[in-house]
């Protein structure tokens, strides 16, 4: 018992600073493949801990490798946007100007209602206010207000409508 | 910038432990596995005494490279062989060829399966 207390503690700690190392999210912000690191590094490090006939290196190692990878698809995900399309997808507009872009909604697999539970989430009772809603690709909901001033983030809401015509457009061709 | 020479750092550090891991294991067990088709060629020609005496030898090198094995590998493996090896020499000792040479069949088998256990072929990885 001894043993698996010993052990706990050092795979407590190293889990830690992996973790530590990979960078600061809440749960809810992650991307997808710091997610899947979190949920196989939790399984990874729990069965040395269980198991004392299994040596300890078998957990550190693969940790260390997993934190490895992921540090270095986040830096290739900095420099290639193509990259980071292909890994984590991209922002997908599913309200235009007061409308639910049905389609879209059917694309992503969310209801009306899981739609409707984001929007109150995000304190936002009538449509008519939202002139662009935007599922983030970590599944969150974005909302930019009809009261909301001309600013760069709209210039950015429309160069995401633009990418996002140009998109249907090529995926009409094929 | 910093947590890519991190990511190379653990990088590195997990391709030079399985490398050495890989390494040791294979020449430990291979010098094991000598040892005993040695020891089974002197109990088949009757030669007790060399056959108990290399059975010995293997038992106090196993010894001494079990705890590094022990850090690499699952600890039941490790002592099973540890254990046969143990019983070995006391078989020499008392004349029992044909329980000498099971054991030591089975703890070859059993060598050789931690060895080719950490070489990266489609079985294992798979």
């Amino acid at each position: 018992m001894l043993t698996i207390i010993i052990r706990t503690l050092l795979i407590y700690i190293f889990v830690i600073i992996a973790v530590r190392i990979m960078g600061k999210r809440q749960v809810a912000d992650m991307q997808t493949t710091e997610l899947v690191t979190t949920l196989i590094i939790s399984e990874v490090a729990s069965l040395p801990m269980q198991n004392t006939n299994q040596p300890l290196l078998s957990g550190f190692v693969p940790i260390l490798l997993l934190v490895a990878i992921e540090i270095i698809i986040s830096i290739i995900m900095m420099k290639s946007r193509r990259f980071r399309t292909a890994v984590i997808g991209h922002p997908i507009i599913v309200i235009r100007d007061g409308v639910i872009l049905k389609e879209q909604l059917k694309r992503l697999r969310i209801s009306f209602e899981d739609l409707y539970s984001l929007l109150r989430q995000q304190e936002v009772f009538d449509l008519k206010e939202v002139r662009y809603g935007i599922i983030e690709p970590n599944g969150s909901l974005s909302i930019l207000s009809r009261s909301h001033p001309d600013s760069a983030l709209l210039k950015s809401s429309r160069d995401i409508e633009d990418e996002l015509n140009k998109i249907e457009e090529k995926e009409e061709t094929e | 910038m910093k947590r890519g020479i991190i990511a190379a750092v653990f990088l590195l550090l997990c391709i030079g432990i399985t490398a050495y891991e890989y390494i040791y294991i294979t020449v430990n067990t291979d010098s094991f596995v000598t040892m005993l088709t040695t020891a089974e060629n002197e109990i088949e020609h009757n030669e007790i005494l060399s056959a108990e005496e290399i059975s010995k030898r293997a038992e106090h090198r196993f010894e001494d490279a079990e705890r590094m094995l022990n850090l690499f590998l699952i600890h039941s493996e490790v002592d099973f062989i540890a254990q046969n090896l143990s019983k070995l020499s006391r078989y020499a000792h008392a004349g029992s060829t044909a329980e000498f040479l099971a054991t030591s069949s089975a703890t070859k088998k059993a060598l050789l399966s931690l060895s080719r256990s950490e070489a990266p072929i489609i079985e294992n990885i798979l």
